[in-house]
């Protein structure tokens, strides 16, 4: 760590003092994402993308700018990495003074978290290497998903993937942040198309979670492959989802994005000031929302928490160095806090979370979600079965949209079972749904107990510009609405 | 140092360690490798204020790695190298003995092929321009947006792509493009999306642009209307347009997709539906200027028709897709099996995609329209049924009801949920004559390269549901 701090200091004491800027941090990440997939048993993608790199940002005349320079720490670079900091160094310090004129929001040293720390993802010994599965045991356990997810010949098209991302952070800053943090981020997923009858379907499963070898032993490949090849060819005959008003349960890998969607980017606290409009678009809430919005029922309850192990976006700080702990966004259904990082929230005068985040190394840090959860409630998953007269049981995420303010949204799901009189009934394709924020969540029914909770996540959170992909993890029970809208597929 | 200098180092400084690692590879080995490179300078802005600012510099190469006579083992790698060949040499060197070492443990990719390696098939392309230093830029887009809500972002600086392939073929391309995108807000928070790019900053085009831009908030500040849904005569601007092409490089128009039939083109390649005889779309790469060759060497036409006027004529064929539907394969110079594709990336994406100009002249739209909708902007498309090409969206910016010829009031925002067969078939009235070209202004890992030209589309109905 001492190295980072050194690299640091070297670097601005090669500019005079009078040239210095006030405040500078240096991150270092390094992101070593490997893929490895099987398609119909053969070989489909055996591919790294192993990104790198030094992002310096400094703070002159109150005003923040950045340079990055790419690739390779200081242990296999030298010397050379102190010139191309410095030079970074001052062609940030340039930017900052120069825009300081038209600066959005003016900056102090005092503003900037000093953090001391280290993360890494949990029951994870990097040492110990050996009980990763070998790479022909690998490729041996995603050929067999493949070939058992061929359960008929209606299945198309089989697939398999592991993925496995190893995520260095280090910072350092001028005044006194010295941060480390190494994640493990896993993904794996069985995927299926069948095709007949006139009709194409698509089934997945999968897991997205921080972890080690257990995480990828534990989840049950060839079953799990076995299951989506035989559900994926029932759609096939399955009758469309009915359309009409009635009640849904969504379960936790539906939930995920409607979570996501629907709650996770309005409170962005930089989308609610603004920032996004462009991009990623606005929010209908407001500042003078917080603290008095009802923003769903009063079994929502929703809470930023990055003390989850093996959650995806666990961590002990955030990028520009705040100490990440849980809170409660929605407490009772009414909005208590948003999503926004330290500099946001002196921005706002609104208290946030530790959730300024960088996707990438050469990315400013934004505001993102993290893990972004539902709290468990009461009720057992027979009891949020039978308390439907009519409605739509829906499973795994297969489209997504919602207006720019994140009010108007579209969801489908993979699979659906019809619910009739309390009473699991048939299988239904293409289930869908449509409704707005703000009364969908005050249509919140039931909230499903510890049992009917699952971990998810997404690899594949857009936002910013320039623009970021970033993780995200979503741990939802299942939940039951009233009055939502359904509908299915085309004939 | 000139921006010409840099762009000389870069392809050289390509060229040496590309020739370095080749020196190394075992029998029957074969690189490729794919450089990604970019100086650029980003100011992020909000309500005409600078936010977050600097400068990235970035240099990636994507190798691809292939052992084997007729079949291969492949394996690939997309990695930050910093500059410097020497540095980048060994830290190359590392990855490729990783590589060697894993395609040990793997089986034989039955679909992997080598680019066609025909030496007159290298290329090379160099687009200079004339970019505004920073200082300028902040200046002038400061001193245009005085007084007005402006939110957005400026780019600008060096692109460069560069492949070149242990068989002998070399490509490079690189541009210095400039952008500026940006919206424009109202007190009622509504606002209208305007882009300004090119090569060769013009102050006084960009002047007049904003200015124009800024006489149309007005409009915009008029009470929204709130309209039911239902089915409504709409216009689609051209970035209206521009929003539901992207969705034919979402498993519409690559082979893959068709042949694994989830792709509503499926059902133009089997006669059972069709677009409107106004509807051409091509990909043409002299309209929209990137690299024609793709990251493994594959090197697309100049231009390629894929739908005639309705018609299906041509998919996106990937170098795999080739291989694993048996489509036509030659020799090498070398004598390695290639199989010969159409220079299609491997997620078989638009790349350079134009449709064809209409009849309709710009100073008819209103009056075609006669009552109905007009739509700037779309946001957030998805499939909801991709098979039979339905996608639903969103209104977004500058969106407007006519009536009687005239732009009656913008309108609160509306769910459309309707199919490719009406949109550019059943209930196509005419494309415009004019068309706009939109740089593409991606910048998810690094920033990309592309653009498309497509017109705007009048239309009898559009179904509309929340």
């Amino acid at each position: 760590m001492s190295s980072l701090k050194e690299l640091l200091n070297e670097s601005l004491n090669k500019i005079p003092a009078s040239e210095r800027p006030e405040w500078v941090m240096l991150r270092e990440m390094r992101d070593r994402d490997q893929t490895w997939s099987m398609r119909d048993a053969h070989p489909d993608q055996s591919s790294v993308v192993d990104t790198r790199g030094f992002f310096v940002e400094v703070l002159a005349q109150g005003k923040r700018a950045y340079a990055t320079v790419p690739a390779m720490g200081f242990a296999e670079w030298g010397s050379q990495a102190t010139a191309a900091l410095t030079q970074a160094i001052e062609k940030a310090t340039s930017r900052a003074r120069y825009t300081a004129k038209v600066n959005l929001f003016n900056e102090t040293i005092e503003m900037q978290p000093i953090a001391l720390g280290a993360y890494r993802t949990h029951a994870l010994s990097h040492a110990d290497s050996a009980k990763w599965l070998s790479l022909s045991d690998l490729y041996a356990m995603l050929a067999q998903a493949t070939e058992a997810a061929k359960v008929s010949p209606n299945v198309l098209d089989a697939s398999a993937l592991f993925r496995r991302v190893d995520t260095e952070i280090l910072m350092a800053s001028t005044h006194g942040t010295e941060v480390e943090q190494f994640t493990t981020s896993l993904q794996g997923s069985v995927s299926v198309t069948a095709q007949g009858f006139g009709q194409c379907q698509a089934r997945n499963a999968f897991f997205d979670l921080q972890g080690g070898p257990e995480t990828v032993q534990s989840f049950q490949w060839v079953t799990e492959a076995k299951r989506i090849g035989e559900e994926a060819v029932e759609l096939l005959t399955a009758e469309e989802c009915p359309t009409g008003v009635m009640d849904i349960l969504l379960s936790p890998d539906q939930m995920m994005l409607q979570i996501h969607e629907s709650i996770g980017h309005p409170l962005e606290l930089d989308r609610i000031l603004g920032d996004e409009r462009n991009y990623a678009g606005w929010s209908f809430v407001q500042l003078e929302d917080i603290g008095k919005l009802q923003y769903g029922s009063s079994l929502l309850n929703c809470t930023f928490d990055p003390t989850q192990a093996n959650e995806l976006a666990s961590y002990a700080f955030d990028d520009q160095g705040t100490p990440a702990k849980k809170e409660f966004l929605i407490r009772a259904g009414v909005l208590e806090r948003v999503l926004g990082g330290s500099i946001s929230q002196l921005r706002a005068l609104q208290p946030g979370v530790a959730n300024s985040r960088t996707s990438l190394w050469s990315r400013p840090a934004i505001d993102r979600m993290a893990n972004l959860n539902l709290e468990p409630g009461d009720s057992s998953f027979n009891e949020m079965i039978a308390s439907i007269e009519r409605g739509v049981w829906m499973q795994t995420n297969r489209s997504w949209s919602i207006d720019d303010f994140r009010n108007k949204f579209q969801f489908s799901g993979e699979y659906g079972k019809l619910i009739e009189k309390g009473k699991i009934t048939r299988t239904v394709r293409n289930p869908s749904y449509r409704g707005v924020s703000t009364s969908f969540w005050r249509n919140l029914k039931k909230v499903g107990n510890l049992s009917t909770t699952n971990t998810h996540g997404l690899f594949n959170c857009g936002k910013g510009e320039p623009n970021q992909v970033i993780r995200v993890g979503h741990r939802s029970p299942a939940c039951v609405f009233s009055g939502v809208e359904v509908f299915g597929g085309s004939s | 140092m000139s921006q010409s200098f840099i762009k000389r180092d870069l392809k050289s400084d390509f060229r040496e360690l590309s020739q370095e690692l080749f020196k190394k590879l075992e029998p029957n080995e074969h690189l490729g490798l794919f450089l990604i490179g970019e100086d650029t300078d980003f100011m992020r802005f909000s309500q005409s204020k600078v936010g977050q600012t600097g400068h990235v510099s970035d240099r990636q190469v994507q190798l691809t790695w292939l052992k084997g006579e007729s079949t291969y083992k492949k394996v690939e790698a997309r990695v930050t190298i910093s500059g410097h060949v020497a540095a980048d040499l060994k830290l190359l060197e590392t990855e490729i003995a990783r590589m060697r070492t894993e395609s040990a443990a793997m089986p034989v990719d039955p679909y992997a092929t080598l680019p066609p390696v025909e030496a007159s098939e290298g290329s090379e392309q160099i687009e200079t321009g004339k970019l505004p230093e920073f200082n300028q830029a902040i200046d002038e887009i400061f001193k245009n947006f005085s007084g007005l809500d402006a939110a957005g972002i400026f780019s600008s600086g060096m692109m460069a792509r560069g492949f070149s392939h242990s068989l002998g073929l070399f490509h490079w391309f690189s541009t210095e493009l400039f952008q500026v995108d940006y919206s424009l807000y109202t007190q009622s928070r509504r606002a209208s999306k305007h882009s300004y790019s090119g090569t060769c900053w013009d102050s006084s085009a960009f002047q007049s642009q904003v200015l124009k831009a800024r006489s149309q908030l007005a409009v915009l500040e008029r009470d929204p209307m709130r309209l039911k849904p239902g089915s409504y005569r709409t216009y689609l601007a051209p970035d209206s347009v521009h929003a539901f092409i992207e969705m034919f490089s979402w498993g519409v128009v690559g082979e893959r997709s068709i042949r694994k039939s989830d792709s509503p083109f499926k059902w133009l390649r089997t006669n059972e539906k069709e677009f409107s005889p106004k509807f051409s779309l091509s990909e043409d790469f002299k309209k929209c200027v990137q690299p024609r060759f793709n990251d493994q060497g594959g090197l697309a036409p100049e231009t390629l028709s894929i739908v005639n006027k309705g018609r299906l004529e041509e998919t996106l064929v990937s170098a795999r897709s080739a291989s694993e539907f048996g489509l036509e394969s030659t020799l090498t110079p070398s004598g390695y099996a290639s199989v010969r594709s159409n220079g299609a990336n491997a997620a078989e994406t638009l790349r350079a995609p134009c449709i064809s100009a209409g009849d309709l002249k710009s100073s008819q739209i209103l009056s075609g329209l006669g009552e109905g909708l007009y739509l700037s902007q779309l946001h957030y498309l998805n499939w909801s049924d991709r098979l039979h090409g339905r996608i639903t969206g969103m209104t977004r910016f500058a969106c407007f009801w006519v009536s009687g010829g005239q732009i009656v009031a913008p309108i609160e925002n509306l769910r459309f949920d309707d199919t490719l067969f009406r949109i550019f078939g059943s209930e196509l009235i005419d494309f415009t004559q004019e068309t706009e070209h939109f740089s593409n202004p991606s910048t998810y890992d690094y920033r990309q390269i592309g653009a498309l030209n497509v017109p705007g589309l009048l239309l009898k109905e559009m179904a509309f549901t929340l």
